[in-house]
């Protein structure tokens, strides 16, 4: 380092930088790393500190715990009633006194085997490929003598980085910035040194420090770019506190007026339509992380209300009611037109409808329900036949909760939660930034139903919702662009066909290769699922999460089974898929009860596992034991772990190669599951050729999911084993290795 | 020659000798260790017990009570016994303690009476009929020991004589004497009232005129001399009939007391019949009281029998029929019942059939070519002096709880051997309860400190099946080797489980607890808010919301679009209420309206499930703080004024003017 500096005088003399403000520079950044080392290393030991604190609270409680149950057994000092007999230590004491005291035995207790920290996971877990080594494995120094060459192999893999190995010259942004602070404020500090240096320096010290930081750190930059940089970094932390992208707290004091797409642009982003959550662990890392399609709606809307909600209704305004009037024959009409079409089926549903309400006063809603009824089959094709008995509960529920609005109407606003009760009548008449935000966001969902958005809003009147969303005047998408033109299919036919369609494809699959690619949901719009679709090119059905129409020819339409679908009978089951709860409604596969499904095909996704436990195994190492008996075919457990890329599995299987001891489990051809770190019980399944296990790849709801089933019955207390050489289908590759030891 | 012959001789007998030896020490070779090995677990078991026999199937000869009186049982009822206890005990015993004296034994003499050698028969002429035995005056005395006083070296005493009796000497078991003398004792001369110094009462008996056995050195003597001499001859016993304490130990029964010379008074009531479970008899006791047991078994005896009466009888009754002393009887009547009077002929008499069983056990050895005899009269345990009650418990017990020996039993007529063998097969090694070996140390599952469970561990294949009735048969030689020597088909948690995050053992009671019973471990939970923490972009309503909404459904494990709404309905149940209470109210409606956006939900399920939030929020008392919320909104917005627009493109609230 020293070295370095020296050779490089010359240089800094010629960009006529002062040693004074290297030497400063150097000085700076060592203090600077100094703090940061001692801010670090505090962290660390506060952090330790409350890990072992807590540590010893939990093994307090556990103590307490065992103490409370008896069953622990403590050494009582108090000789047992057959002391008598019992072998015994004596001795003689200095002054000749006898001392004796009973023995006891206590068994020999085996030791267990080595194990491995683990985290516990019921699901899998998709990680990055790491980009350095995190440690240099240990495998007894004998490897490392004789195999020197394996460690220098696996850190080329990592390109030669290993974690922790910091060059002295390293320099991060955050560093970077606090040391051209340090150094602006450090000339004030000593004016006496030399005020005419001072004074030169004056009008552009940052030149100055830029150029005794480039000449420090030479591989940063030239000081034009290392103040650039500055800059860029400085701005951004100067602005606010904020990023400029971060929208205000809905709910904050200082909330804003945003467009939509902004208040809804962290649910959107983050939402994961497969897991339901917000940044799953599955699939955040994907790049194409599917948004909400602007096309499908979900049935069924909400109508605007048949009467005004109150006194301050916009309903009640003059010409109105003769305008909502004149709206709903339009659409009437249209209906009709419509309606025509589909008679036969539109007449069993009127009458299903009129069974169904037959107290409903006002006739003319009708026509329209039933509109909606076939705009929203041809929209879920898939449950369309079905969901006549769903449909009309929610929409029995609809007309209940709309029934309920207009009975409400006199005193809407009291039992109705509403905060407007609360303040004076002119401070509600203000649309903050929250309120704007918030009618926007429901304007989308309510569409012209202004009494139901005041109603959710709690602090506007209708009246007022009414006359904002007149001035707002915002593209209201009109109802045409909403209808699906697709004309609603025959579904019975079309469901013999879908079986043919299906058969064939598992045909081909079987016959044509044994790959099976990650499944991604296509986006293509304006485009048939035909060969280009990534979906069709991985030989993956499409799935829900598709942006393509839901009547797509490569869609699976799941099964109609009223048994167990655990038999080839069953089209998922033949497609080694499980019953995907929004296709399949017969086996029960949608109930939330887990008690009232008759599906066997749903275990995976339910975690409907085994209790297993883990003990010394009998064959190497530890092993997994069947609690209760196991039958034929019944699943036992999801193999979880961490999803790993094919390129990262053949990384980390190097280490695990040497070590022995490999959980890594191929997934498909894109993926690979890693238990080694994360993953659960069935991870100590040991391999046997002669197995009472097998594993199976199947796919659960669009992920490729591996379920362990029963190769035979299997009773209690039985140690599981499965063939770590063969997966589900032959395309599993053998992962990992073998230990020499099992084939006995 | 001689010496020659006897050469051969000793050799001879040398050569037994050492034959012997040698036999002896592959006896003890073979049978030494395991019978240490019993004998201390028999010890072991006597101090401290793990079970009493009696409960144990085989063994029911032991267990006295039935269970019927559990069927009439109830809580309500132990008062009323208690009280009809009390009542009893309150009520005064029987008023006559009777006494009826059944002979005075003296084996000495017996011979003496029996075989008559001729200068016995000069010497003796008293010596008559053996159906005329001699008679002993026996004198009846109530010695009542009072308080100790200061100074006194002895205890004072007061005698009341209560009678004289005259007591055959030696009658023959055959042809007993019909009649017997009594004596009856009134209870109230018992009573402690009459002198508070009274501590305790003996009967103390006095045989005034004892003959001398023959063999003693004055002998020789002519017969009347003797005679006048044994005047002197007073020999006494005594029996405690109250202690200190006002506890009388004697119940009705047979009683035999050795008589002693008066010089020394000494109390044993060692020959008591009703004795308990023999097996309790300590070893140690009875060596240190040998001593007095040889004087019972030599020494004069005198057998009477105590009945409680309420009617004094006196003089002379008919004699009783001797009750027999057999174990099996004290097994039967145990400590709770007295041999009722009528039933008990009928009793003893089959207790001795079944006592008449001889018992041989043959121990085979140093590969079944040696063998040794002994032989054995009752049904006890040799290693654990256990009674059995009879052949076939005592057969089970062996073979079941003596696992280190193999025993086959062969009927003979009249006698029943048992064969021992070294059980070669007898796997010392563990093979309990792999739970049990954590469980430190061994036999924690014997605990005294309450039940503790275990795991269930089925060793044999069947499925409980009727129990056999029990049969000799089983104790027989097997016709199959192989049968014996199955291999203990083991299924079931056979081994010791470990907690998979921490490798600590599972103890049963842990067994049930399934470390995946959740979907969403702790770590879990706390990866998914910090993640959520770690975006920059995300406002903290937002996050906190999200947050919400994933532990929510983490927990509850949603599968398909179609549970969405009914996610909702239960996130709104659950967490409705922290919603309200975070400020949170404007967040969820645009996780609403987003969930609708995704086409999870309709536009209908938006309404109801904000009409359920809004149903919480009437209820509860955040109304003040979501009008507050509002104020501030309301406040900022008029600092404002007029907000920055931070999108170029939407539409604006200066635009919507100009539309109007």
């Amino acid at each position: 380092m020293e070295k370095d500096t020296k050779s490089r005088k010359s240089i800094d003399d010629k960009n006529k930088v002062s040693i004074e403000w290297k030497k400063k520079v150097k000085s700076e950044y060592m203090r600077l790393r100094q703090i940061k080392r001692h801010k670090r290393a505090d962290e660390i030991k506060v952090a330790w500190n409350e890990n072992r604190k807590r540590m010893a609270e939990t093994l307090q409680e556990e103590e307490k715990h065992w103490q409370e149950r008896k069953v622990l057994w403590h050494c009582s000092s108090e000789p047992p009633l057959h002391h008598s007999v019992m072998k015994k230590a004596e001795i003689t004491t200095s002054d000749g006194e006898p001392q004796s005291k009973p023995i006891r035995m206590i068994n020999a207790v085996t030791p267990i085997p080595t194990m491995y920290t683990w985290a516990p996971i019921q699901q899998n877990f998709m990680v990055e490929d790491e980009t350095v080594l995190h440690n240099i494995p240990y495998m007894g120094d004998e490897i490392l003598e004789q195999d020197g060459a394996f460690i220098e192999e696996l850190i080329k893999n990592y390109d030669g980085k290993v974690h922790g190995d910091e060059s002295s010259g390293f320099i991060d942004d955050e560093l970077f910035v606090e040391l051209v602070d340090a150094l602006l404020a450090a000339p004030v500090e000593d004016p006496k040194k030399d005020p005419k240096s001072k004074t030169e320096k004056a009008p552009d010290p940052f030149i100055g420090i830029f150029q005794a930081i480039s000449a420090v750190f030479p591989d940063k930059g030239s000081p034009e770019e290392l103040k650039d940089k500055y800059f860029e970094l400085t701005d951004r932390s100067h602005l606010s506190t904020l990023p400029p992208e971060c929208t205000p707290n809905i709910d904050g004091p200082k909330a804003q007026s945003v467009p939509r797409e902004q208040t809804m642009h962290s649910f959107h982003t983050l939402f994961c339509r497969r897991c339901f959550k917000y940044d799953c662990f599955l699939h955040r890392l994907q790049a194409s992380h599917p948004g909400p399609s602007s096309q499908k709606r979900k049935g069924p809307d909400l109508k605007p209300f048949a009467e005004p909600c109150g006194t301050s209704c916009y309903m009640n305004l003059d010409g109105m009611k003769e305008k909502l009037v004149a709206e709903k024959a339009n659409e009437e009409a249209e209906e009709k037109e419509k309606n025509e079409k589909e008679k036969e089926k539109e007449k069993e549903k009127q009458e299903q409808e009129k069974a169904a309400n037959g107290e409903e006063k006002d006739d003319k809603m009708k026509p329209s329900k039933v509109r909606k009824h076939g705009s929203l089959d041809s929209g879920n094709e898939a449950s369309s036949e079905d969901s006549n008995d769903s449909m009309k509960t929610k929409e029995l529920k609809r007309c209940n909760s709309k029934t309920e609005a207009g009975k409400e109407q006199p005193s809407s606003n009291s039992s109705c939660f509403s905060l407007i009760g609360s303040v004076a009548p002119e401070d509600h008449l203000e649309w903050t930034g929250a309120d704007q935000s918030l009618f926007r966001a429901l304007q989308k969902v309510f569409l012209n139903n202004f009494c139901a958005i005041a109603q959710t809003m709690i602090t506007k009147t209708c009246l007022q919702v009414y006359e904002f969303a007149q001035k707002e005047a915002a593209d209201i998408p009109s109802e045409e662009s909403l209808k699906d033109h697709t004309p609603p299919r025959k579904k019975k036919k079309k469901h013999r066909l879908w079986s043919m369609h299906c058969r064939k494809i598992q045909l081909k699959k079987d016959s044509s290769s044994n790959h099976v690619y990650n499944f991604v949901p296509c986006d293509h719009p304006n485009q048939p699922c035909d060969q280009n679709c990534p979906c069709v090119g991985a030989q993956n059905f499409c799935e829900k999460f598709c942006q393509c129409s839901s009547d797509c020819q490569n869609r699976f339409p799941g099964c109609r089974c009223k048994a167990q679908c655990n038999t080839k009978q069953c089209p998922c089951y033949l497609a080694v898929r499980e019953c995907d709860p929004d296709l399949c409604q017969m086996c029960g596969a949608d109930q939330f009860d887990t008690t009232k499904i008759t599906c066997r095909n749903v275990s995976v996704q339910r975690g409907q596992h085994k209790h297993l436990l883990m003990a010394p195994s009998d064959v190497a190492g530890w092993g997994i034991f069947l609690k209760e008996s196991a039958q034929k075919n019944e699943f036992i457990s999801e193999y979880c772990g961490e999803i790993i890329s094919q390129d990262e599995a053949d990384r980390r299987g190097k280490v695990y190669d040497k070590y022995m001891c490999s959980f890594l489990f191929n997934l498909n051809n894109d993926f690979v599951v890693d238990a080694t770190r994360k993953g659960n019980k069935i991870r100590f399944a040991n391999h046997s050729i002669n197995p009472n296990c097998y594993a199976k790849v199947m796919m659960v709801n669009g992920d490729h999911r591996i379920g362990i089933f029963a190769k035979r019955a299997i009773l209690p207390g039985e140690e599981l084993f499965f063939d770590y050489r063969y997966g589900p289908t032959e395309q599993l590759k053998f992962v990992g290795i073998e230990r020499e030891m099992e084939f006995l | 020659m001689p010496p020659k012959k006897r050469d051969k001789d000793s050799d001879s007998a040398a050569k037994s000798v050492q034959m012997d030896q040698m036999n002896h020490e592959l006896f003890l070779q073979a049978f030494e260790k395991p019978t240490q090995i019993y004998r201390f677990l028999k010890t072991r078991s006597q101090l401290s017990p793990i079970f009493l026999p009696r409960t144990l199937s085989y063994m029911r000869s032991r267990m006295s009570r039935t269970h019927k009186a559990r069927k009439e049982f109830k809580v309500n009822g132990i008062l009323a016994q208690v009280v009809a206890r009390k009542k009893k005990e309150a009520a005064p015993m029987a008023d006559f303690m009777t006494i009826t004296f059944l002979g005075v034994y003296d084996k000495k003499l017996e011979p003496a009476r029996c075989f008559r050698t001729p200068d016995q028969q000069d010497e003796n002429n008293a010596a008559s009929a053996p159906a005329a035995p001699e008679l002993i005056k026996l004198e009846t005395i109530l010695h009542k020991v009072c308080h100790k006083k200061r100074k006194d070296v002895t205890s004072p005493g007061l005698q009341v004589v209560l009678g004289e009796s005259q007591v055959p000497l030696n009658p023959s078991e055959e042809h007993p004497p019909p009649q017997a003398p009594t004596v009856s004792i009134p209870t109230e001369s018992f009573t402690r009232a009459s002198s508070n110094m009274v501590k305790s009462f003996n009967l103390m008996l006095k045989a005034l005129d004892m003959p001398q056995p023959n063999n003693d050195t004055e002998n020789a003597e002519p017969a009347a001399k003797r005679r006048r001499r044994e005047d002197a001859n007073v020999y006494t016993a005594e029996l405690l009939l109250f202690d200190k304490n006002n506890h009388c130990n004697l119940v009705a029964g047979d009683y035999e007391l050795s008589l002693k010379k008066l010089e020394a008074p000494v109390r044993i009531p060692k020959g008591r019949v009703n004795t308990w479970d023999k097996a309790m008899e300590v070893p140690v006791e009875l060596n240190k009281g040998s001593g007095q047991l040889e004087l019972f078994r030599t020494g004069p005896v005198i057998k009477f029998r105590l009945n409680w009466a309420s009617e004094p009888s006196s003089g002379m009754v008919e004699r009783p029929r001797m009750l027999e002393a057999s174990p099996s009887e004290s097994t039967t009547d145990k400590e709770n019942s007295t041999p009722s009077a009528d039933g008990q002929n009928n009793v003893v008499a089959k207790k001795k059939e079944a006592q008449k069983m001889h018992i041989v056990y043959q121990f085979l050895y140093n590969n079944n070519s040696r063998q040794q005899t002994e032989a054995c009269d009752d049904l006890h345990c040799p290693w654990c002096s256990l009674h059995c009650g009879n052949l076939y418990a005592l057969l089970k017990h062996l073979k079941l709880n003596h696992p280190r020996f193999c025993f086959t039993y062969v009927p003979l007529p009249d006698v029943a051997r048992i064969d021992i063998c070294i059980n070669e097969c007898f796997d010392g090694s563990y093979a309990g309860n792999a739970i049990d070996m954590i469980a430190q140390p061994p036999g924690l599952a014997f605990s005294r400190d309450g039940p503790v469970r275990r795991t269930c561990i089925t060793n044999v294949l069947v499925c409980r099946p009727k129990r056999p009735t029990p049969s000799m048969a089983e104790f027989l030689e097997p016709d199959d080797p192989d049968f014996e020597n199955q291999r203990s088909y083991t299924t079931g948690h056979n081994r010791l489980y470990h907690h998979t995050t921490t490798c600590l053992p599972i103890f049963p009671k842990e067994m049930d607890e399934d470390s995946e019973g959740e979907n969403d471990p702790p770590w879990l939970q706390k990866k998914t808010m910090m993640m959520i923490d770690e975006f920059t972009d995300v406002n903290e309503g937002e996050k906190e919301l999200m947050k919400m909404w994933n532990l929510h459904v983490m927990k509850h494990g949603y599968v398909g679009d179609c549970q969405i709404p009914l996610a909702v309905e239960m996130f709104i149940e659950a967490k409705g209420e922290e919603v309200l209470a975070k400020n949170l109210y404007r967040n969820f409606v645009v996780h609403m309206s987003s969930l609708f956006d995704f086409g999870l939900i309709s536009a209908v399920g938006v309404y109801t499930s904000l009409q359920k939030l809004h149903e919480l929020a009437n209820r509860q008392e955040c109304k003040m703080e979501l009008a507050s919320c509002w104020k501030a909104q309301r406040d900022h917005w008029h600092a404002c004024q007029k907000p920055p627009v931070l999108s170029p493109n939407p539409p604006t609230t200066t635009a919507a003017p100009e539309k109007n």
